[in-house]
């Protein structure tokens, strides 16, 4: 789940590397950090199966975002998680940069 | 006898020490939060180790009654509080909370002297013959009495 949500990141445009170039991320050791998770195991997955990881935001918020997380083994749901992301820049927490937040905003389903 | 390699369990509550070391470090050079699952898998299983899991008594009755069997997690709430660091010596904390017929809710957490980094809170089913099945009293019992 965690290259789900580093993709979802990428795929938006806001890798992480790119982030330099804003001003939220002058100075060393920028991150997003997970702050705490939920997580249902409800079935196994086995040696040589194909799953879909899939991520959507349903919360964000000044400091945090709040991810939802499944993944999936063709219908089934074999995992459900909660992940709840901050961003930490020299070492503290940050608010989430304004673009990134303005991007997971488009995709909320309300 | 591995003695403090699997830690001990002292009024109802397990506890083990684990070193950090550069392995379990991530880009941030903190530990990287799954990490902190594995850790606390071990602090589980050697619980249940030290509850007398692979003793004689409780394989005898588990394997009549339910063979083939192991504990799945089967959710976890985690919160992460503090972040540790290349070297921190850790002390991973288990404590049952409930108890029930088929599933066991273990409380943990993650210190690092008197800070408090990571607690969690994870539900355990016991399956056999791949169906979930009651937890065998023989475990129940230690776990209430430990």
């Amino acid at each position: 789940m965690e290259r789900g949500r580093t993709n979802h990141l990428r795929l938006m445009g806001a890798e992480q590397q790119a982030l330099f170039e804003q001003p939220e991320t002058e100075g060393a050791g920028f991150a997003f950090v997970v702050r705490s998770m939920h997580l249902d195991f409800l079935r196994p997955a086995r040696m040589d199966d194909v799953l879909d990881i899939v991520t959507w935001p349903v919360a964000v918020k000044g400091a945090s975002i709040m991810l939802a997380q499944e993944v999936r083994r063709g219908e089934d749901v074999l995992v459900k998680a909660e992940v709840r992301v901050a961003f930490i820049s020299g070492g503290r927490a940050q608010p989430i940069p304004k673009s990134i937040r303005r991007l997971m905003k488009a995709d909320l389903i309300s | 006898m591995t003695g403090s390699l699997d830690g001990e369990i002292r009024d109802g509550r397990h506890q083990m020490r684990v070193r950090v070391y550069f392995e379990d470090t991530d880009s941030g050079q903190i530990v990287y939060h799954a990490n902190f699952l594995r850790f606390m898998e071990r602090g589980r299983t050697n619980y249940l180790r030290l509850l007398g899991m692979n003793q004689q008594e409780f394989l005898k009755e588990a394997r009549g009654d339910v063979p083939g069997f192991a504990f799945v997690v089967r959710s976890m709430t985690i919160d992460f509080l503090k972040p540790a660091i290349l070297d921190d010596l850790l002390e991973v904390i288990t404590v049952p909370e409930d108890v029930r017929g088929a599933s066991i809710m273990l409380l943990q957490e993650c210190r690092r002297g008197d800070d408090l980094l990571v607690t969690a809170r994870v539900r355990l089913a016991f399956i056999s013959g791949g169906k979930a099945q009651r937890i065998p009293k023989a475990l129940r019992l230690a776990m209430e009495g430990a």
